[in-house]
């Protein structure tokens, strides 16, 4: 009796809420002051100043105006970049999952702390027992996530669910198994042209009375998705023979797919390009070509560059995509950039080397329009760098997500004894 | 041999009900209120009658000379499965009509043992995953169910765990809750079945819930679970691990209940010692310890470890409270046990020195009035 009147008290309070905007919060302004400021998609401006506002970056410029009360960080003499993405990462920022990733995200993970030391801010995360180096895992049947590495708060970590559409049954299932994906998109281009003309006839008044569209099934749903260019699919395609299984799908029903674990890409980059596909390679990836093999085969250090060369859009991967303390230095997602530093090496030039680990990284991952680069608008993601990003003597020295400094490597636990270069 | 003097004790100690018995001279530490140099407890009915410095034995009073004995209230197990069997451990489900009750049987003499190392209450979990059942209250003294049980149910046990599916189960149950809830708004008659009737009793804050979470991020998860349900103000319990610590900040700002084992863990990676009560108490979280297992050991080292994370840090003040009055209060039985006052329950352990101190001897332990055991 007395819970019940409490809760009409409570209803009777409700409607007050909204007239107390004297509890709104005040925005919070952060200023990167004197460094230089990569922005990948505008140039580099020296002596910049990024202001951030809240969550969100504010302004970018030389002469920025700050606001009071503004958090004022002097970044002189260090580079201002934007946070780094991995396009693919394993048992990072989640526990074990078997539904939903928004239930199994663990913002207080240590992996999250280390990702943030490597610079990473944000990462698309699937199931998986890991490929390259440590390979061997099935590759993945569950859509993955992209998350933000967040540490200590569930607020805004996750970015995007379903984050893509995997179609590693087109590269390794059974005939029927494959003949039946096909059917489903046949029936999903059928149904995307039946919302096309539906759309088409309700904006010249054509409808029939009375007419609804007909919505695809439910199972049917992530198809139109991807014909539709909502989502992108993903396959796991290594050599030469995957590849072209994986280009012939994509040519058929044309829609935006991502080919993961790229080793002879380089052999037919013309007939990816064309596909207009998107790779994430392992720059040092180590595989030989067949003896006596009478192409080209086998991994290629020259990879990277061959594909901006023929125009195919990728990301860089380390071989080990996850982090960890033990064993791996420098072959995980800690040290990101220098699968740039590789990519260099093979001939690639270095303003694409970093778009290859954030903007085109984030476009991978469905995200491009949030994070990837400096530009006002987009999610206050930022790393501060003693150095060249693929200098292998560079360090992260602060990290920002979502706005919050969440990382300084000279308060970290890991990192702060590592004096590096004067 | 212990069993035997305590079997002998039971038979020669036999105390009638009306009989008022008064523990003079005592230091007295009632956990609620500031020290006692010296004074009396009176205990009449089962009951602490009267309390303090200036307290003289009624006339008729048997008393007993507590010079150098320091009386302690009872110690509180907030979270035990002692004397249950192993239940089977199923998928994370939504079974809160379960009761611990009716997996108690008691037959060994685990409950005597607990006693005799100065636990006074129980709370029994249920076995399950997922939203398990609920909890049972019990003093360690007596031989059947009925004589053991306080009461049938306490708290309610969800068990979390990292991933997917018990938090899919917990929101399905809860948003059930609350149809009914509703439902019995409009129609005052509609009368939920007992699984639901639970979860209601659970959101309104009637029945409070133990709530274990494996990982710190759990902490977020739950909130953000139970954020559609703050208006009906549910009574939330945490029992953790070391893993909290990392949540400190959090689980201080919103004032949360969390039961710990007394453990100095370690940070990840590092030999850096955390003492995560005392970090959770510092973040104004409200800190209960219990043993740190069912073990005979486990609960006869639950004070020497207690007393290790004062040594590092947890204020006297709230460690004491930490293993008598706010397990209590998690359980919802502040009002009969939990501190030495005048009206509660008389659970009372003497030491021969302070509680706290690894050289003191527990030499009487008193339940419900009755001296259920004495070291001789």
């Amino acid at each position: 009796m007395i819970a019940v009147w409490v809760l009409s008290v409570l209803l009777v309070q409700e409607p007050a809420k909204p007239a107390a905007p004297a509890a709104e919060k005040k925005p919070v302004y952060t200023a990167l002051v004197g460094g230089d400021v990569h922005t990948v998609t505008q140039g580099v401006m020296k002596g910049g100043t990024v202001l951030l506002k809240d969550d969100k970056i504010f302004k970018i410029g030389v002469a920025v105006e700050l606001p009071e009360e503004t958090i004022k960080i002097d970044v002189t003499g260090k580079r201002v970049l934007p946070g780094f993405v991995a396009s693919v990462a394993h048992g990072l920022g989640v526990s074990t999952f078997t539904g939903k990733i928004a239930d199994a995200l663990d913002p207080y993970s240590d992996s999250i702390k280390l990702a943030l030391a490597g610079g990473i801010t944000t990462a698309y995360v699937e199931q998986g027992g890991g490929g390259g180096l440590f390979g061997g895992g099935a590759p993945p049947s569950a859509p993955g996530a992209v998350i933000k590495m967040s540490y200590g708060t569930l607020d805004k970590m996750l970015v995007l669910e379903p984050a893509c559409l995997p179609l590693g049954t087109w590269m390794s299932g059974s005939p029927s198994e494959r003949y039946d994906l096909k059917e489903n998109l046949v029936k999903a281009r059928a149904q995307v042209e039946r919302e096309r003309d539906f759309d088409k006839r309700r904006s010249e008044n054509k409808l029939k009375p009375g007419e609804v569209l007909v919505r695809a099934p439910a199972p049917l749903e992530p198809y139109v998705r991807l014909l539709k260019g909502e989502i992108a699919a993903r396959m796991t395609a290594s050599r030469v023979d995957d590849l072209r299984r994986a280009l012939d799908l994509i040519n058929e029903f044309k829609f935006k797919a991502v080919l993961t674990d790229v080793t002879e890409g380089w052999t037919i980059a013309e007939e990816i390009s064309r596909a207009r596909a998107y790779c994430i390679v392992e720059t040092r990836a180590k595989e030989h070509a067949p003896r006596n093999s009478p192409r080209p085969a086998g991994t290629s250090i020259e990879q990277p560059a061959i594909f901006r060369k023929t125009g195919v859009k990728f990301a860089l991967i380390p071989p080990n995509p996850s982090v960890g303390t033990g064993g791996v230095a420098g072959r995980d997602l800690l040290t990101l950039p220098l699968e740039g530093a590789f990519a260099i090496r093979g001939g690639l030039d270095e303003q694409t080397a970093l778009e290859a680990i954030t903007i085109t990284a984030a476009e991978i991952c469905g995200v491009e329009t949030r994070v990837g680069s400096l530009e006002e608008g987009k999610d206050a993601d930022v790393v501060v760098l003693d150095g060249d990003p693929f200098d292998y003597r560079t360090f992260v020295e602060m990290t920002f997500v979502n706005g919050k400094l969440l990382y300084e490597k000279s308060k970290s636990p890991y990192f702060s004894h590592l004096k590096g270069r004067k | 041999m212990i069993l035997l003097t305590a079997l002998v004790l039971a038979a020669t100690t036999l105390q009638s009900d009306e009989e008022i018995v008064a523990y003079t001279n005592l230091r007295i530490i009632p956990v609620t209120k500031g020290e006692i140099e010296s004074g009396t407890i009176v205990i009449k009915r089962g009951k602490i009658d009267a309390v303090g410095a200036d307290v003289k034995p009624p006339a008729g009073a048997r008393v007993v000379d507590g010079k150098g004995l320091v009386a302690f209230p009872g110690l509180v197990n907030p979270y035990s499965r002692l004397g249950l069997p192993d239940g089977p451990s199923g998928a994370p489900g939504a079974t809160p009509q379960h009761l611990a009750y009716d997996e108690l049987n008691p037959s060994l003499d685990v409950y005597g043992q607990a006693a005799r190392a100065g636990v006074t209450t129980i709370v029994l979990m249920p076995s399950g995953a997922g939203i398990a059942g609920q909890g049972a209250a019990l003093k360690p003294a007596g031989w059947t169910r009925d004589d053991l049980v306080l009461e049938k149910s306490v708290v309610l046990r969800i068990v979390l765990q990292p991933g997917t599916a018990s938090k899919e189960a917990l929101r399905q149950a809860l948003d059930g809750a609350r149809k009914a809830i509703d439902a019995e708004k409009k129609t005052p008659s509609a009368k939920p079945d007992d699984r639901t009737a639970t979860l209601v009793r659970f959101l309104k804050g009637d029945l409070p819930a133990l709530v274990e979470v494996p990982t710190a991020s759990e902490f977020l998860h739950f909130w953000q679970v139970m954020e559609p349900y703050a208006d009906l103000k549910p009574r939330i319990v945490f029992v953790s691990n070391p893993d909290a610590y990392k949540a400190a900040s959090e689980l201080g700002s919103r004032k949360a209940r969390v039961i710990l084992r007394p453990t100095v863990a370690l940070a990840p990676f590092t030999r850096e010692r955390i003492n995560v009560a005392a970090e959770l108490a510092k973040a104004g979280a409200e800190v209960a310890l219990a043993p740190p297992s069912d073990a005979p050991e486990g609960l006869q080292a639950w004070l020497f470890r207690v007393a290790e994370l004062v040594k590092y840090g947890l204020p006297r003040d709230a460690a004491l409270r930490a293993v008598t009055i706010v397990p209590a209060q998690m359980a919802g039985l502040d009002q009969r046990v939990g501190s030495i006052e005048a009206g509660k329950d008389a659970d009372l352990l003497f030491f021969s020195g302070d509680p706290l101190s690894s050289q003191a001897r527990l030499r009487e332990v008193v339940i419900n009035g009755k001296a259920v055991y004495r070291d001789e």
